[in-house]
């Protein structure tokens, strides 16, 4: 369906208020319910604790990491601590 | 050798915390004795390759028209003067980009997704450098920390929602609830609440459905592993 059909269902004629719901709706629709994934891999830095999610990322759907619980660099989910850690990151980077 | 991970959320960035598993055998540490800093989550403890694997959703504003028009030979980033530039090959970018086009970046970590084109300039050498839009906080140098991690794939063959001839990347069915969605958001500007509520609802409505058209068989709720049997 193209753009200009959604508005004619709407009833409305503003172009660039149509383009602005519309993005805003297909974003609310990837927080219920995802239609698009994608996946990244980062490098873990020795002593480095946050790292930047990706700019383009609505919802988290599962962090895995090589080597979790296993010695053959398969990449399995991690858990979420639900309190922070005690030991502060020593540089803060 | 196998680890222990761990992640949580601080504002807007992703901790990952690694169990410490090293024996420490000092007398005069409070960490003597076997198991005692083994409960001790601490920032990573080496550094690995590609270790952390992030899958997430997406939104589709977007719709990359060719996936085998790419160009692979970006390699850095900065930040020129607050904006995202890139460079590498020393490729002159001109010839295949303009001014105002859009890209989408793939395995660029932090900066996935959809850019638009500010200013093509010269860096190292002929028009070699891309300054786009996106607002970046960084350094204004290109350190060797603002390398990319991956091998970049930068899609230029790009749709972007930006006329009424827009065809929405999404099935069929999930199109109509776009339709309520932006009706909800129309009743919502002229203050018709109730309006809105109930095309909201008809919005989630269709989404659950088109949800349950991808489940087929009955819906089993299994006891947890640890659950009393």
């Amino acid at each position: 369906m193209k753009l200009k059909e959604i508005m004619e269902r709407v009833g409305i004629t503003e172009t660039g208020r149509a383009i602005a719901y519309l993005k805003d709706g297909i974003e609310e629709l990837n927080v219920l319910f995802e239609t698009h994934t994608n996946i990244e891999r980062i490098d873990i830095t020795k002593d480095k604790r946050f790292y930047n999610f990706p700019k383009d990322m609505v919802k988290v759907l599962d962090i895995r990491i090589k080597n979790h619980f296993n010695d053959k660099n398969e990449y399995r989910t991690i858990p979420r601590l639900m309190n922070k850690p005690v030991i502060k990151d020593e540089d803060g980077i | 050798m196998a680890k222990q991970y761990a992640y949580y959320i601080e504002g807007t960035k992703l901790g990952i915390v690694e169990k410490d598993t090293t024996f420490n055998n000092n007398i005069e540490s409070k960490e003597f004795g076997p198991g005692v800093a083994r409960h001790s989550w601490k920032s990573p403890q080496s550094s690995v390759e590609d270790a952390i694997e992030i899958k997430y959703s997406h939104s589709p504003d977007y719709f990359i028209k060719s996936t085998n028009t790419i160009i692979t030979s970006i390699t850095n980033w900065r930040s020129n003067g607050g904006f995202l530039q890139i460079k590498g090959g020393s490729v002159n970018y001109d010839t295949t980009l303009d001014v105002d086009n859009y890209f989408v970046l793939r395995n660029a970590g932090q900066h996935n997704g959809l850019h638009r084109i500010k200013e093509i300039s010269n860096v190292d050498g002929t028009k070699d450098g891309i300054t786009t839009y996106t607002k970046i906080s960084g350094s204004s140098g290109w350190s060797t920390n603002q390398q990319f991690e991956e091998t970049v794939t930068m899609y230029y063959s790009v749709d972007v929602i930006s006329d009424e001839d827009y065809e929405v990347d999404l099935p069929s069915y999930l199109q109509k609830a776009l339709v309520y969605y932006i009706k909800a958001k129309v009743a919502e500007d002229s203050l018709d609440i109730q309006a809105f509520e109930y095309f909201m609802k008809q919005y989630k409505k269709i989404i659950e459905k088109y949800e349950s058209t991808r489940i087929s068989g009955p819906r089993i709720i299994s006891p947890g592993s640890h659950s009393i049997r």
